[in-house]
């Protein structure tokens, strides 16, 4: 099995991206340990309902961007799986409409910190076990709005995750000394994903269809696998041909 | 290991050293695999690999990417041989010349015949098929050598790169038909389990003195701004470039198409 006895932290807003990773990476003999927004005991239930996997375990924060609830959380997950092997980050959140002097900056500094900060200060807790032992798979999700401009995006959102492109080449130049790799995926409309109208849209790609949660866990998981390992610092655009428009 | 159970592959340049170690990710993932390349010679790398699977899973075809209507032979053996082709994996190139000042027009067209209108070919034949059965995965072996600035030849900068560019517009046109069509481009790679056949025709290749920052054999500072971030990592291996030829070909990456995906290191992000 690809990830037999790897240990995986999935860090979701929930939907099917980090559902499904953790389903189909359990599924290929990993230990996932997925951390949820609440409400607590929907995903459990979830799992339960759609992936019936045994080798899951499901955590609630209410935020991610907390470094005291993270740090808690952190060795609370360590103590029980470990070690880490695959960090993946699924962290979305909608920013009000409007023109860029129509959002508030309470309302801009909220979404940067659920999106941005979020998925920095996971990977603050959960990257010192990869660099300690020289190993291991950062896989990114973002999206669309931060590679190209997709029209009605609020700025807070294009600049969040457009930052975590920022971050995965970062992460890569400087991590990269420690044999631990920094990808991305940039999605498009995802079927099961609470997303914004102007994705779901105004991003129309030339299948014609949304991706599913397995063309985006199938895409973690072949920049998670250990035949990914000269693969760094690079963003698969997953935007079923947006791109070739 | 089932990842691509019942399904065909066409490997066009499938005697190289890239198609060689492909094949054996292929097999294993549960694939059905037919080489094509231009002389028996380039078959003797996976002899033994082929005996071992038996012609019930492995063929061979002779026939070059510049004749198309080879190319349309090749599609037909494939077909009459397993019955469909799901995979096609464009993997033809030539280098041609080096400097941009040693260029010499017939390999000039030469790097353009193999490299990019050898794709185009090979998509051209297979298309038929794989419109008739309203599926099928397109890979053109691209390199960094058209992403970045690299040192490369010009010929081959520049065709790998007009791949790149065919690469989406093949996605649109044939999006409708259930094909997608992607490209993927690697850093260097090490082929030294693979005797070298040299390109027929080919200028070798000369690099400048000092050599290239991120190629073997660059005498420059230990830390510059174009090689692998990877420690103790300069290179990608075989296998790593067939696990991601695995992944493109499979029904796993069916909703990517026009995309070209890379795999160098770290080096694309710094150019």
């Amino acid at each position: 099995m690809r990830f037999e006895n790897k240990k995986v932290v999935i860090a979701s807003s929930g939907g099917s991206i980090g559902l499904r990773t953790a389903g189909l990476m359990a599924e290929e003999g990993a230990c996932v340990a997925l951390v949820s927004l609440p409400p607590e005991g929907k995903v459990s239930a979830q799992l339960t309902d759609e992936v019936a996997c045994e080798n899951i375990v499901s955590y609630t924060v209410s935020d991610f961007a907390s470094e005291e609830e993270m740090e808690a959380l952190s060795k609370k997950i360590l103590e029980k799986i470990g070690t880490v092997d695959v960090i993946v980050t699924a962290l979305i959140d909608k920013a009000p409409e409007g023109e860029w002097n129509e959002i508030s900056d309470e309302d801009a500094h909220k979404t940067v910190r659920n999106i941005l900060t979020g998925a920095e200060t996971v990977l603050k807790f959960f990257l010192p076990p990869m660099i300690e032992k020289e190993s291991g798979h950062v896989v990114i999700v973002t999206s669309v709005a931060g590679r190209t401009n997709v029209p009605g995006t609020p700025w807070p959102e294009a600049l969040a995750y457009a930052g975590l492109g920022g971050v995965i080449r970062n992460g890569a130049t400087v991590f990269g000394k420690n044999s631990v790799t920094f990808n991305g995926v940039a999605v498009g409309p995802v079927e099961g994903m609470d997303q914004p109208a102007y994705i779901t849209e105004n991003v129309s790609g030339i299948w014609g269809r949304k991706a599913t949660g397995d063309d985006v866990a199938n895409a973690v998981m072949y920049l998670s696998d250990d035949l990914s390992c000269w693969n760094t610092g690079e963003i698969v655009d997953l935007n079923g041909g947006f791109f070739a428009l | 290991m089932n990842r691509l159970i019942n399904k065909t592959a066409v490997f066009v340049g499938g005697g190289s050293s890239v198609g060689s170690v492909a094949l054996k990710s292929y097999l294993e993932e549960g694939a059905n695999v037919v080489l094509v390349d231009i002389d028996e010679k380039y078959f003797e790398r996976t002899r033994e690999l082929r005996e071992q699977y038996g012609p019930g899973r492995v063929a061979t075809f002779i026939g070059a990417c510049t004749n198309q209507a080879d190319m349309d032979a090749a599609m037909k053996f494939a077909v009459d041989t397993f019955g469909k082709i799901d995979v096609l994996i464009n993997l033809a190139g030539f280098h041609g010349s080096g400097h941009a000042e040693d260029i010499v027009e017939e390999q000039w067209n030469l790097a353009m015949d193999v490299t990019c209108s050898g794709a185009y070919r090979g998509i051209m034949a297979v298309l038929p098929y794989m419109k008739a059965q309203k599926s099928g995965h397109i890979v053109n072996f691209t390199s960094l050598g058209g992403r970045g600035n690299r040192g490369v030849a010009v010929s081959y900068a520049a065709w790998k790169a007009g791949c790149t560019g065919m690469t989406k517009a093949f996605a649109m046109a044939l999006a409708p038909y259930g094909i997608s069509v992607t490209a993927f481009a690697p850093g260097t790679l090490d082929t030294k389990q693979f005797e070298r056949i040299p390109e027929k025709g080919s200028v070798p290749f000369k690099m400048p003195p000092g050599g290239f920052p991120g190629m073997p054999g660059f005498k420059g500072p230990a830390l510059y701004n174009g090689q692998s971030v990877i420690k103790d990592r300069p290179i990608a291996t075989l296998e790593e470039i067939a696990g991601a030829l695995v992944y493109l070909g499979s029904d796993e990456s069916s909703y990517l198409t026009g995309d070209c995906v890379d795999m160098n290191g770290g080096i694309l992000m710094q150019t």
